[in-house]
């Protein structure tokens, strides 16, 4: 059983429920939350996750500026990030800030669980 | 007279009269009018010696015997009755000869003791006279047949009165009259001049003997009894007799109320446009052949604030943005090259409103006979208003289509969810429908993808991810995904074509596009060939289907955004006719080339290339 711990970070309650469903269907160990503040916090706090699946944007926030925080952080830089947006064009943007992956919205579920299973193997 | 005669006069000198008169002279006595006297003039008319006094006339000049002399002597000597002749002819034998005379002759009857004893003969010749008066008639007459057949309408008035004398069938049918008119006044034939010029014009001709000469004036003449307006350019010409009088007037006419009202409709049309581009509320102008402009109209005026004469010579790269007027001259000389309209987006300064106002310029060449430009016609059309609005759309459509697809990658995961979950439970039936419902969300998911691209493509803000990649290897993987999805056959016919430098992803899409629409275009057909092979300096692509293929004026027009070829067949398939216009954008973004070629009822080609890279160790 993968009980790998995923943290999603997205400012749309719909999609952080249903990839919270998928995922934990999966078996992944999924956390979530809708904001900056809430994600620096847990890192602060709790037990690193083996992966994040970030938003580029977020309500009033760049997701790629949290990934160069978390990319800057010695205790969360090596923690992969996958960056997702509605904004296919912008993968390159999204590498750029450190990501390890970049996802197009909407995905197939198989994108999202290779990808998860390839960065945290 | 006799008195005097016999008074005065001796017979030598009658007899010296008689001799030297210049008029032949001769008297014939008795019935056979025997010549007992003929003066040395009428011998010469004659042709004879005095050896014929004392022969009868007739034995003299047998020549007259069927002519009319005899019968007018034996006339005279029967009746005593002087008979005169006018220019009579009188054939006579000259030396073998026979030759024609005119005489002027007096015949008298010789009257002795009151009795008549023979005919005195009084004649002139006028030969000479009445032949110049003949070839004068033939002069006159040919000069008429001349008159008469000449495209000029022409008519010579006599007299005062301007009695229409002569009038040819031009004349006579300008006037609407027949040959009637001949012989009558001519106020009198057109009772419509009165209150025109012309009687008063000719008889001011006919007093100072001065011409008159005019063009293109105007005539109301009745006409099938109708009243209608002419025009001609005509002269007065007065006719002189040999002592300068004037005795006539020739007219000359030519009919040129079709010159004169087709250039009233010229003019008018002129004016028309002139109006019609005064009107309008573009900017309109017209340039000479060497691009100089040579009209505009007031709203070029105003919004150049300039004064009329001072725009022939303006300096536009002043007022029109530089990079656009780089633009706007590559292209006006590309058309000038070809001859051909042509259409650019321009900005110009709008000095009251202090910022540049977007234009649409349009111009199209006007060419001579010889099929060189003689002038341009242009608008600029402000589209500065649509141009925000359009950009307002871009940006909205870009919004709502992010935007739309945060909803959809939620229901797409709820969609797989439950696919997964009763597939779990062994609900096959309902997750058959669930992963219907994600089919559904990814056709929704590419219709959006299209519309974000479409708004980017027009605002520029489409970026091309450019790589080295192996172009036959991306061709195969890409119809491989394709085939998992369709049941329609892809026949992949595949060479080493080559390395290229483009978006890989945006390659792939123009491909999946092109594969799409064959497949969609042709449901009765199950296969499609996807061809990629090595043309020149290129790599080239292309997908063939069996479909419903299109008419040849719609092939152009595939590639345009929004389009979608119209028809009875092509209105049941789906889709937002997009597809081919990102396709084409990516493609010349590409620096490469997209086309089609079709058949109806057959199918259709259509091809990509790609510019080969130079860096073959990618």
């Amino acid at each position: 059983m993968n009980s790998k711990k995923v943290v999603i970070v997205d400012d749309d309650n719909a999609i952080l429920d249903s990839l919270k469903l998928m995922l934990h269907f999966e078996g992944f160990d999924v956390s979530t939350f809708c904001c900056r503040a809430e994600i620096i916090k847990f890192m602060e706090d709790s037990e690193k996750p083996h992966i994040i699946v970030l938003d580029m944007w977020l309500s009033g926030e760049d997701g790629r500026e949290i990934c160069r925080e978390l990319k800057k952080n010695t205790e969360t830089k090596d923690i992969p990030v996958i960056i997702m947006s509605a904004s296919r064009g912008l993968n390159l943007s999204a590498l750029e800030c450190g990501a390890n992956a970049f996802i197009a919205k909407p995905f197939e579920i198989d994108e999202i669980v290779k990808t998860l299973h390839h960065l945290t193997a | 007279m006799n008195k005097l005669l016999q008074n005065a006069i001796s017979l030598e000198a009658l007899t010296s009269l008689f001799s030297q008169a210049p008029v032949g002279l001769a008297i014939l006595m008795g019935k056979e009018h025997i010549i007992a006297n003929a003066n040395q003039q009428i011998l010469e008319y004659w042709g004879k010696g005095d050896h014929v006094i004392g022969l009868p006339v007739i034995e003299a000049l047998p020549e007259i015997a069927n002519q009319e002399f005899p019968g007018v002597l034996k006339s005279v000597f029967e009746t005593g009755e002087t008979i005169k002749g006018n220019k009579v002819k009188a054939l006579l034998e000259k030396d073998g000869v026979m030759l024609t005379y005119y005489f002027d002759f007096i015949y008298s009857a010789v009257i002795t003791d009151k009795k008549i004893t023979g005919v005195s003969v009084v004649a002139i010749n006028v030969t000479d006279q009445v032949l110049n008066e003949l070839k004068l008639q033939e002069r006159e007459l040919r000069f008429k047949e001349i008159l008469e057949i000449s495209d000029y309408s022409i008519a010579i008035y006599r007299g005062e009165d301007m009695i229409i004398e002569f009038a040819n069938d031009a004349m006579i049918n300008t006037w609407g009259k027949g040959h009637t008119v001949i012989g009558k006044k001519l106020e009198d034939t057109l009772p419509e001049i009165k209150g025109q010029p012309f009687i008063g014009l000719l008889k001011n001709v006919f007093k100072t003997g001065e011409p008159y000469i005019t063009t293109e004036e105007k005539a109301d003449l009745v006409i099938d009894g109708t009243l209608q307006t002419f025009y001609y350019s005509f002269a007065y010409r007065p006719i002189k007799d040999v002592h300068g009088n004037v005795e006539g007037i020739l007219n000359l006419a030519l009919n040129v109320t079709e010159l004169v009202q087709a250039r009233m409709i010229a003019q008018n049309t002129v004016k028309e446009y002139r109006d019609l581009a005064e009107a309008m509320p573009q900017i309109v102008w017209t340039t000479d052949e060497n691009n100089k402009i040579k009209y505009f109209n007031e709203n070029m005026r105003k919004f150049l604030n300039l004064e009329m004469d001072a725009i022939s010579d303006y300096d536009f790269s002043k007022v029109i943005h530089a990079t656009d007027y780089i633009n706007l001259k590559r292209t006006w000389d590309k058309a000038t090259l070809e001859k051909k309209l042509f259409e650019l987006e321009c900005r110009f300064f709008d000095a009251e409103n202090d910022k540049y106002i977007w234009f649409l310029t349009r111009a199209t060449p006007v060419l001579d006979d010889r099929g060189q430009i003689k002038q341009w016609i242009g608008t600029c059309t402000n589209i500065d208003e649509f141009k925000s609005l359009a950009a307002q759309k871009d940006t909205f459509l870009g919004i709502a289509s992010h935007e739309l697809k945060t909803p959809l990658t939620s229901l797409k995961l709820y969609a797989q969810v439950l696919e997964r979950m009763l597939r779990k439970t062994g609900d096959e039936t309902n997750a058959e429908f669930a992963k219907k419902m994600d089919a559904q969300i990814v056709k929704l998911t590419a219709l959006i993808n299209d519309l974000l691209d479409v708004t980017k493509i027009n605002s520029g803000k489409i970026h091309l991810n450019k790589e080295y990649f192996d172009f036959d290897k991306l061709v195969a993987e890409t119809v491989e995904e394709q085939q998992m999805s369709t049941s329609c056959e892809i026949d992949l016919q595949i060479e080493d074509a080559g390395i290229v430098f483009a978006d890989r992803n945006r390659i792939s899409q123009v491909i999946v596009n092109l594969i799409s629409n064959a497949i969609k275009y042709s449901p009765r057909s199950k296969q499609i060939i996807v061809k990629v092979m090595q043309a020149e300096n290129n790599v080239k692509f292309s997908c063939q289907d069996f479909g419903i293929g299109m008419p040849l004026d719609k092939m152009n027009r595939v590639f345009e955004q929004y389009y979608r070829v119209s028809g009875v067949e092509q209105t049941t398939f789906p889709g937002l006719g997009l597809g081919l216009y990102i396709s084409a954008q990516i493609v010349e973004r590409s620096e490469g080339k997209i086309w089609v070629e079709s058949v109806l009822e057959e199918g259709s080609t259509f091809y990509f290339s790609l510019p080969l890279s130079q860096n073959e160790n990618i």
